[in-house]
C-alpha cells in the first residue's frame, strides 16, 4: 500500500491545495511553541471498515503532533467524487470507511488519549442523506407519517434508490435537499452546515477486531453532532499506541441520526493528539467551549436511552468530583439543577452535558491521574 | 376534603364589553390536589382573558412562608397542589387552549431540592452521599431536603451546603430560571380515575419541563368542556430530567393567558418558544420509557411540521434527520421532539398561524 505520508510541514502545505495561507503560520507558531511537535499530512488511498489494534498502522505520532487529512464519505466517495469503493458493496465491504490507525507513542493502556478537533470542514459540493426517517423512529402504525423508502434509483449510488443528494454551497456554508419538485411545497430547505466527524475512536479492547461499524466504550460510530470543529475528545486508551481512526463525516445531522445517516460528505480535517497518563476513563467524553459531556455508547439491545442516562450521569459525577475538585454533595446539587442531555443516536448512544460556567476551569481539560 | 370558594377569590379589571380581555386577579386560599372536571372553578375565563395568580411550593407552602399543608401529608393529602381549576369559556372536547407564561417570577428568598439525585438515575449499586441531611430543615418530618437560597436581586440560587459539604475555594451558585413544574387541564375521563398532580399525561399535568418559563407558550389539547386548566409547583432552576424528582422548590407569581383555537385537536402537549417549536411527549416520570416517547414526539413534529407549516412530507423528513433536536424532560418519563423555528415557514411559528 502506498501512503502518500509527508512529514515536512512545508510539503504538507504545499500538497493540501485548500490550505490557506494563515495555516502556514499556524504551523510556524507551533513549531516555536513546541520544538518537538510536529504536524503531518497524510491521504491516505486504503481505509479500514472498524477500529482495530490488530492493524498496521497508517501514521505513528507522538503527543502533541498535528494531523492533516481527508476523510472520504461513507460511501468511500472523495472530495472529487472519486468512489473508492465498489458499489454495491461487495461482502466483507461496507460503509464508513476510516482513516487509521494512528500509532500514538507512548500511549498505555489505562491513558487517556486526548483529540483536539482543529478543524473539521466541508470540501465538496455535495453529500446525502436517506429518505427519511424510518418507521421504528416514529410511532408505531404511524403510517400517514411514514417515509417513502424509494427516492430514486442509482441518484446517489449504483443499486440505491433510498438516497437522497443535499447541495453543499462551499461559499454559504449551507446544505440543501436536492427533491424532485413534487416533493416540494414553496418553503426552500436551506441549512447552515456544522460539519461532524459521525466515526471517531480508538482500538478495540482485547483482541477484538468487529467487522462493521462498531461503537462502544472505545468511541466509534457515535454519531454525535457535537463532534465538530474546535471540540476536544477524550479516549480510554487499551492498546499500546492507542490505534486512534477517523471518518464518516456528516455536513449536518439531526440529534438522534433520524435518517441512519448524516449529511454524508468528504471532510478536511485536522486534529491534534495528547495523552492523559493514568486516566483510566470508562468511556469517551467531550469537551466544548461551553459544555463537558460524558458520552455513552451502548448498542447492545438490553441498552436504552434510559440505561445508557444512568451510566452518563454517573461518569459526569465522577468527572465533577475527581477532575473538577467538587464534594458529591456539590456534584449532585449541580446534577439536580444544571444537567443538560443529548440524544446522540437513537437507541445506542446519549450524553450528559454540564455547562462549563457552573464548574471551575481546572477541570475544562483533564490532566493526568495518579 | 373540598372547601368552597374563598374569599380572597377577587375579580378585577372585568372588561365592560363582552368582546374586549379580561384581567382576572384570583390568589385562592385553597388548592386542588388533582386534574379534574369535577371541580368548583376558581374562575370563568373566556378566550383572550389574562389571570394574574401566585403558585405554592410542592409542600403547599406560600409567598410568605405560611404553610396550606399539613405536615407529613395526612392521607390522601400529597404534593404539588394546584392552583386552579380556571373554566375557559368555549372550549370543547376536540379544541385546543394555549397557555401563555406572561409572567412566572420567584417571591421569596428561600427554595429547596432533596439531598441528591435520585439514585435511579446513576448506575445501579452507585453510592450516594449521608442520605441524613438535617432533620426538619425544610419540612417537618423529613430529614432528606436541603434549603436553597435565593436571590431575588441577583436572580440566583445557591444550596444552603453544611460547611463540610463544601469544596474549598467553589461556591454552588446558579442563575434562576423560574418555571412551572405543573400545568395541565382535565384529562379524558378514563373509567372514574382521577389524575393526581403526580404523573404527567396527554393532559399536561406534572410534566416538570424546564423550558415552561416566562414567554413560553403551551398548548394543550381540550378534554372536558371548559378545558379545566390548573397550574402549580414552580421551580426557581431544574436541570433535565428532574434529577432530583423535584427542581428547586419555591412559591412563584404567575400571570398568564388564556386562547380557545377551535378544532384544532391535539395528540400531546406542545410548547412554543422565541426559539423553537416543541412536541412533548407527555408521560408518567420515572415509570415510562424515552424511546418510546421519542417515538410519539417524532411523530407529532411530524404531522406539525406538515399541518401547520404546509410542508411536504418529504420535507417534514428531510429537516428531522437534519435539525431535530431532543429534550430530556423528565428521566424515564417526557421527552421532547423540538425544531428550531428559524428552519420553517414563519406562518408555523405561533398556533393557529393567523387565525
Amino acid at each position: 500500500m502506498s501512503l502518500d505520508t509527508m512529514q515536512s510541514r512545508h510539503a504538507n502545505v504545499g500538497a493540501w491545495h485548500a490550505v490557506p495561507a494563515f495555516m502556514c503560520l499556524v504551523f510556524a507558531a507551533l513549531a516555536t511553541l513546541n520544538a518537538t511537535a510536529e504536524t503531518h499530512t497524510i491521504f491516505p488511498d486504503r481505509h479500514s471498515s472498524n477500529l482495530s489494534a490488530q492493524k498496521e498502522p497508517i501514521l505513528r505520532i507522538k503527543s502533541g503532533d498535528s494531523v492533516i487529512t481527508r476523510t472520504w464519505d461513507s460511501g468511500g466517495g472523495d472530495h472529487k467524487g472519486i468512489h473508492h469503493l465498489k458499489h454495491p458493496y461487495v461482502a466483507p465491504e461496507s460503509g464508513n470507511p476510516l482513516f487509521g490507525p494512528f500509532y500514538i507513542e507512548g500511549a498505555e493502556p489505562g491513558d487517556a488519549l486526548e483529540v483536539r478537533l482543529d478543524r473539521v470542514r466541508v470540501n465538496r459540493g455535495y453529500g446525502y442523506g436517506t429518505s427519511g426517517i424510518p418507521d421504528a423512529r416514529i410511532k408505531p402504525g404511524d403510517t400517514e407519517n411514514a417515509r417513502d423508502p424509494i427516492f430514486a434509483m442509482d441518484a446517489v449510488r449504483p443499486k440505491r434508490g433510498d438516497l437522497v443528494p443535499w447541495d453543499i454551497d462551499l461559499q454559504k456554508l449551507t446544505t440543501s435537499p436536492r427533491l424532485k419538485p413534487e416533493m416540494r411545497s414553496d418553503w426552500k430547505i436551506e441549512l447552515p452546515v456544522r460539519p461532524m466527524l459521525g466515526t471517531i475512536g480508538v482500538g478495540q479492547p482485547g483482541e477484538a477486531d468487529t467487522a462493521y461499524s462498531p461503537i462502544s466504550t472505545y468511541g466509534g460510530n457515535m454519531d454525535y453532532n457535537d463532534i465538530v470543529e474546535g471540540a476536544t475528545l477524550y479516549f480510554p486508551v487499551y492498546h499500546e499506541g492507542a490505534y486512534f481512526y477517523l471518518g464518516d463525516g456528516h455536513a449536518q445531522q439531526g440529534d438522534g441520526e433520524g435518517f441512519g445517516a448524516g449529511i454524508e460528505t468528504s471532510l478536511d480535517v485536522r486534529f491534534t493528539v495528547r495523552v492523559v497518563k493514568n486516566k483510566n476513563l470508562t468511556g469517551p467524553r467531550l469537551v466544548n467551549d461551553t459544555h463537558i459531556a460524558s458520552i455513552i455508547n451502548n448498542p447492545s439491545k438490553d441498552s436504552t436511552t434510559d440505561s445508557r442516562i444512568r451510566e452518563g450521569n454517573s461518569d459526569m459525577i465522577r468527572w465533577l468530583r475527581e477532575d473538577c475538585g467538587l464534594t458529591k454533595w456539590e456534584a449532585h446539587m449541580l446534577m439536580g439543577s444544571i444537567v443538560e442531555h443529548k440524544i446522540v443516536t437513537y437507541w445506542t448512544s446519549t450524553a450528559t452535558l454540564i455547562p462549563k460556567k457552573y464548574v471551575p476551569a481546572r477541570c475544562h481539560v483533564l490532566q493526568d491521574g495518579n | 376534603m373540598f372547601r368552597p370558594i374563598s374569599t380572597a377569590l377577587t375579580f378585577l379589571a372585568i372588561a365592560s364589553l363582552p368582546a374586549l380581555s379580561a384581567v382576572h386577579e384570583v390568589y385562592p386560599d385553597h388548592h386542588s390536589p388533582v386534574f379534574s372536571a369535577d371541580r368548583e372553578p376558581l374562575a370563568r375565563i373566556r378566550s383572550g382573558d389574562t389571570v394574574k395568580t401566585r403558585t405554592w411550593d410542592s409542600g403547599g407552602k406560600d409567598e410568605k412562608g405560611v404553610w396550606h399543608i399539613e405536615h407529613p401529608y395526612k392521607y390522601p393529602e400529597h404534593g404539588n397542589p394546584l392552583t386552579g381549576p380556571f373554566y375557559i369559556e368555549g372550549a370543547e372536547y376536540g379544541d385546543s387552549i394555549e397557555v401563555h407564561l406572561g409572567k412566572i417570577r420567584m417571591n421569596r428568598k428561600d427554595a429547596y431540592t432533596s439531598f441528591s439525585v435520585n439514585p435511579g438515575i446513576l448506575n445501579p449499586g452507585e453510592k450516594i452521599h449521608d442520605t441524613n441531611y438535617g432533620m426538619a430543615k425544610v419540612r417537618p418530618g423529613r430529614a432528606t431536603m436541603i434549603p436553597w437560597d435565593v436571590d431575588l436581586e441577583k436572580k440566583t440560587v445557591a444550596p444552603r451546603l453544611r460547611p463540610q459539604d463544601r469544596s474549598a475555594g467553589w461556591k454552588v451558585e446558579l442563575p434562576a430560571r423560574p418555571m412551572l413544574g405543573c400545568i395541565g387541564v382535565a384529562p379524558a375521563p378514563a373509567g372514574g380515575l382521577v389524575a393526581t398532580s403526580g404523573p404527567s399525561g396527554n393532559h399536561g399535568g406534572n410534566m416538570d419541563y424546564n423550558d415552561t418559563v416566562e414567554g413560553a407558550t403551551v398548548l394543550l389539547p381540550v378534554f372536558a368542556t371548559g378545558a379545566y386548566l390548573y397550574i402549580g409547583d414552580g421551580h426557581a432552576l431544574q436541570g433535565d430530567g428532574e434529577g432530583f424528582g423535584m427542581g428547586v422548590e419555591t412559591s412563584m407569581d404567575v400571570e398568564f393567558t388564556v386562547k380557545v383555537h377551535k378544532r384544532k385537536r391535539l395528540r400531546i402537549p406542545r410548547l412554543i418558544n422565541d426559539d423553537y417549536l416543541v412536541s412533548i411527549a407527555s408521560q408518567p416520570e420515572f415509570s415510562s420509557n424515552t424511546d418510546i416517547g421519542i417515538r410519539s414526539a417524532n411523530s407529532d413534529m411530524l404531522h406539525w411540521m406538515q399541518d401547520e407549516c404546509g410542508l411536504t412530507s418529504p420535507e417534514a423528513h428531510m429537516l428531522m434527520g437534519s435539525v431535530v433536536e431532543h429534550k430530556i424532560v423528565t428521566y424515564y418519563g417526557s421527552v421532547t421532539t423540538q425544531m428550531k423555528k428559524k428552519y420553517l415557514p414563519t406562518k408555523c411559528h405561533q398556533f393557529g398561524g393567523s387565525e
